[in-house]
């Protein structure tokens, strides 16, 4: 077990480390930050040549990437290279933590939704056929089809002028406001991953009811909910589980939308901010917050297929 | 059957929409200003026009043409991309997988809108074929995932080893033989990443960091603009619906196409 573990989290820090190098990159090579210089030349050389300095702008893109990975403990993701409107202190680490923790916040609300009704479709569309399954087969169909922002926007019309739920735009607190809050966003992006992963559970349920052990366990006389509740339905997680963790990212992009539909100061807020300035330095930090939210949240999933399944990591280990 | 039909109307309306669309695609109508039309037969607005005064059927057709073609083209892109580097790993196998399999779990870890961040950030107007290549270079792993894995499982049939010991080059091993038994995979991923780049570039054009022309509508951008609505009176219900509808109908039935592609062709790896 503790050597799974401990593979997981190599690969995690490998993923971050992939995709941060990549990202600085191709920030770095697609986006120069003297733009903001263009116009005044040669008026404002001085700052010009104090930015190249300062962020090593004239050497190679790689040895840049050296200075910014060495550098990461030490000064964090650093300062911004073009300034940042409405902000006063050019620093990328802190408000983007910020972001970061609501993207996280609103993705675990999310995955909990996704969770629990993936499971409750997946067990009435299993075990009732008929008219249940295919209704609900369609439902699901049809939501998942559906790209999350346009659930959103379309929740955000219907949902919003009821009063029930909160506008991300006005300040409140409290755990109260943090439902009323979370909950439009967190059913946005659920609805489109049940109307995917519930078939998952379905077929997967459907096929462990068939196995010789469910039907030994009714053949015994336990009830039909004890056999899917107790035996089966942990054994049909599993294909969900895998699946759902090879998707995390599909799954923070969905999260991004929604997001950005109802107004969430979440990373995709600074996502948008930032591309208008062309920064490579604060996008690749965007992305590298994105690849350790991946991961992190790949990493849970992982350790539930452990959990649910112990063959997994044993038969590795 | 009729999913598939369906998309294939949409992507001959894609191919045809400049021949069809009854007007320019920018060109506005000044008398209706602030004054959208319902859809009728007459009058020449057979689905009204918008907010600003954008015949409804032309900004349609444009949209859709944007839209659908951006999506099959990534598709194509990706599935070629997806095939060669998933049949170099299926066929090599050991480090070369391993390291595919990494590679993908990079790619995948970043949402698609961020990737299409690189293209849009420029300022100069983009080409319709801009968003399609730049997503194909991010969605092929979905297509070379299905390919290494599907080569993984043919690798040791007895006829490939046949074709070995007949003398088979490696090349001829992995296009003549082991290639055609991956179509069906091939199929249902690329069907697969029709719908999924379709999503992206709806996300992306609805964000509004897209194509902001006028004369370029997009499906996303015309959702975009409904919601923001006006600051005159509520948005009319065609400017809503029919966006959103020709949208969503366009994914679900792409979706069931790839559904039942499955089910045909990979009887057992359905899910």
């Amino acid at each position: 077990m503790i050597g799974y573990v401990a593979r997981r989290i190599v690969f995690a820090l490998s993923l971050v480390w992939g995709v941060s190098f990549f990202a600085f990159v191709i920030f770095g090579l697609s986006f120069d930050p003297l733009w903001q210089f263009a116009l005044c030349r040669p008026g404002c050389d001085p700052q010009r040549n104090a930015l190249i300095a300062k962020f090593h702008l004239h050497d190679s893109i790689l040895h840049r990437y050296w200075i910014w990975l060495t550098g990461l403990p030490s000064h964090g993701f650093g300062q911004a290279a073009v300034p940042q409107f409405r902000s006063a202190t050019q620093d990328i680490g802190p408000p983007l933590l910020h972001g970061a923790g609501v993207t996280a916040q609103l993705m675990a609300a999310g995955l909990v939704l996704t969770l629990v009704f993936s499971v409750l479709v997946g067990v009435v569309s299993a075990r009732r056929g008929g008219l249940a399954d295919a209704g609900l087969r369609l439902l699901a169909y049809v939501s998942w089809s559906l790209p999350t922002f346009l659930t959103g926007v379309l929740l955000a019309l219907w949902l919003l002028p009821t009063g029930w739920f909160a506008s991300a735009i006005l300040p409140g607190a409290g755990v109260v406001h943090w439902i009323r809050l979370m909950a439009l966003p967190a059913v946005t992006l659920a609805l489109g991953l049940v109307g995917l992963y519930s078939r998952y559970v379905r077929s997967a349920l459907a096929a462990e009811l068939r196995r010789q052990y469910a039907v030994v366990a009714r053949a015994k006389g336990l009830s039909d909910s004890r056999v899917v509740y107790r035996h089966a339905l942990r054994n049909s997680l599993v294909p969900f589980v895998s699946v759902l963790s090879l998707d995390i990212g599909a799954v923070l992009g969905a999260c991004f939308a929604s997001e950005w539909v109802f107004h969430l100061q979440g990373l995709a807020s600074y996502f948008v901010a930032s591309m208008s300035n062309a920064d490579p330095f604060v996008l690749t930090a965007i992305v590298a917050m994105v690849a350790v939210l991946v991961a992190a949240f790949a990493l849970v999933t992982d350790l539930l297929i452990a959990w649910l399944d112990p063959r997994t990591p044993l038969a590795n280990a | 059957m009729a999913a598939l039909l369906v998309v294939l109307v949409f992507t001959i309306v894609a191919f045809i929409a400049p021949r069809i669309a009854p007007y320019a695609g920018s060109q506005l109508f000044f008398q209706f200003l602030n004054d959208p039309q319902p859809p009728s037969l007459h009058g020449g607005h057979l689905l009204g026009t918008d907010v600003i005064g954008h015949d409804m059927a032309t900004q349609l057709l444009w949209a859709i043409r944007e839209t659908v073609l951006g999506g099959l083209g990534c598709a194509l892109g990706a599935t070629v991309i997806g095939v060669v580097v998933g049949a170099v790993a299926g066929y090599v196998g050991g480090i070369l997988e391993q390291l595919l399999a990494w590679l993908v779990s990079v790619v995948v870890a970043v949402p698609a809108i961020v990737v299409l961040a690189i293209v849009v950030v420029q300022k100069s107007p983009l080409p319709l074929w801009a968003f399609p290549a730049t997503l194909s270079l991010y969605l092929w792993t979905y297509v070379a995932r299905a390919v290494q894995s599907s080569f993984a499982t043919l690798r040791v049939r007895e006829f490939v080893d046949a074709a070995h010991a007949s003398g088979a080059s490696a090349l001829r091993l992995t296009f003549r033989h082991l290639l055609p038994n991956a179509m069906g995979a091939v199929l249902v991923a690329g069907t697969g990443v029709v719908g999924q780049s379709t999503v992206v570039i709806a996300t992306v054009t609805f964000f509004k960091y897209g194509n902001q022309q006028s004369d370029r509508p997009t499906l996303g951008g015309l959702i975009s603009n409904a919601a923001a609505g006006t600051p005159f009176a509520p948005t009319p219900w065609w400017v809503w619906v029919l966006p959103t509808v020709t949208l969503g109908l366009f994914l679900v039935c792409v979706n069931f196409a790839a559904d039942s592609l499955d089910e045909v062709l990979e009887p057992a790896g359905s899910a």
